[in-house]
């Protein structure tokens, strides 16, 4: 078949069962956007307006003016604002405008979340009044007021990290500080004065959406942003790339979110990445994943050119769910002469709840797929240009039973078969048993026993594919080939037994000891050690301020008799 | 390997120094945490002997007034004097918003003849809430605010100022056995390792927490990365969970993850 000529009739098979499928009727169950976005901003300008990241809290002094979304305005000396508590408060030389009402008085606070602002008044007399829900031009006389309703956090102690001229503040989303001077090592360092810096704290994780592939180090900057966008510069680190810039861009809209980025923007081997979902339906979404690889000075016309892109529609029906998923590869995309192709899997899969075995105790779950792949050269270079895959895969597992030593032990299994229409077919196993015992209330020891196998046919007629509904999606960890690819095996096995032993004596420390026995068949060629050799590991978690936590894991290879290569050493927020 | 252990050492030591840490995606959403105080007891007389001592925090001091946190406004008499309570002298900061004071009030002529001030809280005097209402200036009379009726249905945590939270989560049976469960936290800027938990047994992982009753945060579990987040039993994304610790000695949260995203 010509490549990219006509459109074949997989393909058409699989678009009209996205159709139909699209068609279904919709319920009323099943989830909702994380959150829903709240439109309230505030804007303030100082003479120096400081963010104690912290605490949370942004305070400015000196020539305060306060702009609200309704156009009520405010002036003072001093205004704060606590993010965690929604509350802010302007005080000292007060002077109110909004509609209808002109007001001078001590000090204004409004509580966001319940729409309550208090103020004193000071011309005629001293007085307290509470506005209710905006209504500034009828205050209620006279009410009773928190005990703290005007109380500044005392922050002699504390350092700022950013110190700025004027900020927007969304208090369920973001703030935006401009012009920023960050702030660091407790205050003895000050940046110069950058554009706007964001502190997006929403609540709504599709701003985390991340389409950036890893790095050992990131230092994001969000330079703008608002209550559906945010926009990043990164500045990365990798062993291969090492120094790098990137830049991310999100979108969001009320029930879905798109990501963009371009990683490394600084380099000539680029990646452009587009992240997208939509939540079609309470039941149902469609989602996009592409990539476009470049080489290529700054802008420039690339040398090279290639790319993917899969796009995944899911509907939930009554106890499963289905899945249309078409992946489509773009090998070359100059027209340079070089002969492009497009190979391209289109396929559906079923995907069953967990479902309990009559009154067993097991549960257990069945998915299947069927897909189609094309590639006018040949899939996986066999000479066939079209491959059928159809797969079915049980999985099964026990609740955990009380067993003899105060010990509690559960078993799960899972097996899937692939045929493949080389023909050739691939099964793969997985057992695993596991014995745990609570020694104290915070530290568990559990034993396990883990066999995974994998055999086929003809291991060179196998097809490694992103796409979910062939069945063969690669695996984590698929050091060998183990499972999917074999590399010129017909069949592998590993058999691991492990003794974890996790401690948590407080919710600032962690130690977990990992030790790994592995028996892995065949011996001929020799796994990689890092994966399939004996080894003992540790990993420490450590709290080592309010929000940081340091994590450092290393392993001991016994077949190598060293460490593994690096230690892993990681500072995240919690 | 030494070079890049520097380096990674280095990075380190810069990112702890940050306010911000590098490493870090975004800020950590500030942890909600109940804050109002009562009102003030309005019945209750100033245990301090006269000349009444008002101890407080200002907020300003215009027209003839010195008002304080609270919102309780004193009328300053036209000869009053502000002096550092350290010092003595007058001080050499500016009178204004944070300030705190210890403010010397004439029962006779209700009003403040001296303030000595501090940058920092100072330990004598009533607070300005619990001074007799008489010298407070308001021009209208107090009325009830019903917003500060103590709420119902909550543990009012005066056993425990911090209540333990046990989440246990069931995993999907196709979870990599060695594989590590976090909880991914919208207070850690949605950080995908915000929370390592401990594994328990051959389905269950689990952490526990100190958290102050009042505290609501969203999270969800992940393998370590967004690529690998929990998702419902059918693979679409899931709405985050949601946490509210109601103040009681101890909260016990079970979940079950169905699939993960990276997972047929």
């Amino acid at each position: 078949m010509p490549h990219g000529k006509a459109t074949p009739r997989f393909l058409r098979n699989a678009l009209a069962c996205a159709a139909a499928i699209a068609s279904l009727p919709a319920a009323s169950l099943g989830a909702q956007p994380p959150q829903a976005i709240e439109q309230q901003r505030i804007a303030v300008s100082a003479n120096r307006v400081t963010y104690y990241s912290d605490q949370a809290i942004v305070q400015a002094r000196g020539n305060v003016r306060v702009r609200l979304d309704d156009g009520t305005t405010l002036s003072g000396d001093a205004f704060s604002m606590d993010l965690s508590l929604r509350r802010f408060l302007v005080v000292g030389h007060v002077r109110l405008t909004a509609a209808g009402a002109s007001y001078a008085g001590a000090a204004f606070a409004d509580f966001l979340p319940f729409r309550r602002m208090y103020f004193v008044p000071l011309d005629p007399s001293a007085d307290r009044w509470t506005f209710l829900k905006g209504d500034y031009a009828h205050p209620e006389k006279g009410r009773q007021m928190p005990g703290d309703a005007f109380f500044l956090p005392d922050l002699s102690g504390a350092h700022p990290y950013i110190v700025a001229k004027r900020a927007i503040i969304d208090p369920a989303t973001f703030i935006a500080l401009s012009p920023a001077a960050l702030v660091f090592l407790n205050g003895a360092m000050q940046t110069p004065e950058l554009t706007t810096d964001v502190l997006n704290f929403s609540d709504n994780y599709y701003f985390r959406v991340n389409s950036l592939s890893g790095a050992v180090f990131d230092a994001p900057y969000d330079f703008a942003g608002s209550d559906a966008s945010l926009s990043t510069l990164h500045l990365r680190y990798d062993q291969q790339r090492k120094f790098y810039g990137s830049v991310e861009q999100h979108a969001l809209w009320n029930a879905g979110y798109a990501v963009f980025s371009l990683n490394p923007a600084t380099q000539a081997a680029k990646q452009w990445n587009l992240l997208g979902y939509d939540r079609a339906s309470p039941r149902s979404a469609l989602q996009l994943q592409t990539q476009l690889f470049t080489v290529q000075r700054g802008l420039a016309e690339p040398t090279s050119s290639s790319g993917f892109g899969d796009l995944q529609f899911t509907q939930t029906l009554g106890h499963s769910g289905v899945r249309v998923d078409v992946t489509q590869s773009y090998m070359n995309l100059l027209g340079n002469g070089a002969t492009p192709n497009h190979p391209i899997t289109a396929g559906i899969s079923w995907l069953g709840f967990d479902e309990p075995l009559l009154r067993s105790g097991l549960t257990y779950r069945l998915t299947s797929g069927i897909s189609e792949t094309h590639d006018a050269f040949g899939v996986s270079g066999s000479g066939h240009p079209d491959v059928t895959s159809d797969f079915l895969a049980l999985a099964a597992y026990t609740p955990v039973y009380p067993a003899p030593l105060g010990t509690g032990i559960n078993a799960a299994y899972s097996i899937q078969r692939t045929y493949m229409s080389f023909p050739n077919k691939l099964d793969q196993k997985t057992f695993q048993l596991s014995d745990s015992k609570r020694l104290t209330e915070k530290f568990f020891l559990v034993a396990s026993y883990v066999v995974t196998s994998a055999r086929t046919d003809n291991p060179a007629l196998a097809i490694v594919s992103p796409n979910l509904s062939t069945g063969l999606v690669p695996q984590p960890i698929s050091s060998n080939g183990l499972p999917l690819v074999l590399q010129g095996l017909p069949a592998a096995t590993d058999r691991l037994t492990q003794l974890a032993a996790s401690f948590a004596p407080s919710a600032s420390f962690q130690l977990t000891l990992v030790g790994q026995h592995h028996d892995y068949s065949p011996a001929s060629p020799a796994p990689n050690p890092a994966l399939f050799g004996d080894q003992v590991s540790a990993d420490v978690r450590a709290r080592i301020s309010k929000t940081l936590f340091l994590d450092v894991q290393r392993a001991f290879i016994f077949p190598s008799h060293s460490f593994s290569p690096q230690f892993v050493v990681q500072i995240s927020s919690q | 390997m030494r070079i890049v252990l520097g380096t990674l050492v280095a990075l380190i030591v810069v990112a702890v120094g940050f306010s911000r840490p590098a490493v870090v995606q975004a800020l950590p959403t500030p942890i909600p945490h109940p804050s109002q105080t009562p009102p003030p007891d309005l019945a209750q007389p100033s245990p301090t002997a006269l000349p009444l001592l008002i101890n407080g925090q200002i907020v300003d001091v215009e027209l003839g007034f010195i008002v304080f946190s609270s919102g309780d406004a004193f009328r300053l008499a036209p000869a009053s004097a502000f002096v550092d309570d350290a010092t003595g002298l007058k001080p050499h900061y500016e009178i204004g918003p944070g300030v705190f004071a210890v403010a010397a009030l004439d029962p006779a002529t209700a009003q403040v003849t001296r303030v000595r001030t501090s940058l920092h809280p100072l330990a004598q005097g009533t607070p300005a809430a619990q001074i007799p209402r008489q010298y407070v200036v308001e021009a209208s009379s107090p009325q009830p605010n019903p917003d500060l009726a103590p709420p119902t249905g909550i543990y009012s945590s005066r056993l425990s100022t911090k209540t333990q939270v046990a989440f246990t989560v069931q995993v999907p049976p196709d979870t990599p056995f060695t594989d590590s469960v976090y909880m991914a936290t919208d207070t850690s800027g949605w950080n995908p390792q915000a929370i390592k938990l401990q594994r328990v047994d051959g389905l269950h992982f689990r952490t526990l927490i100190e958290l102050p009753g009042g505290t609501a945060f969203s999270y969800l579990f992940t393998r370590g990365s967004w690529q690998n987040v929990e998702r419902d039993q059918a693979g679409l994304e899931r709405k985050a969970r949601r946490i509210f610790v109601t103040g009681a000695d101890s909260q016990i949260v079970y979940a079950q993850v169905y699939r993960w995203a990276d997972l047929p």
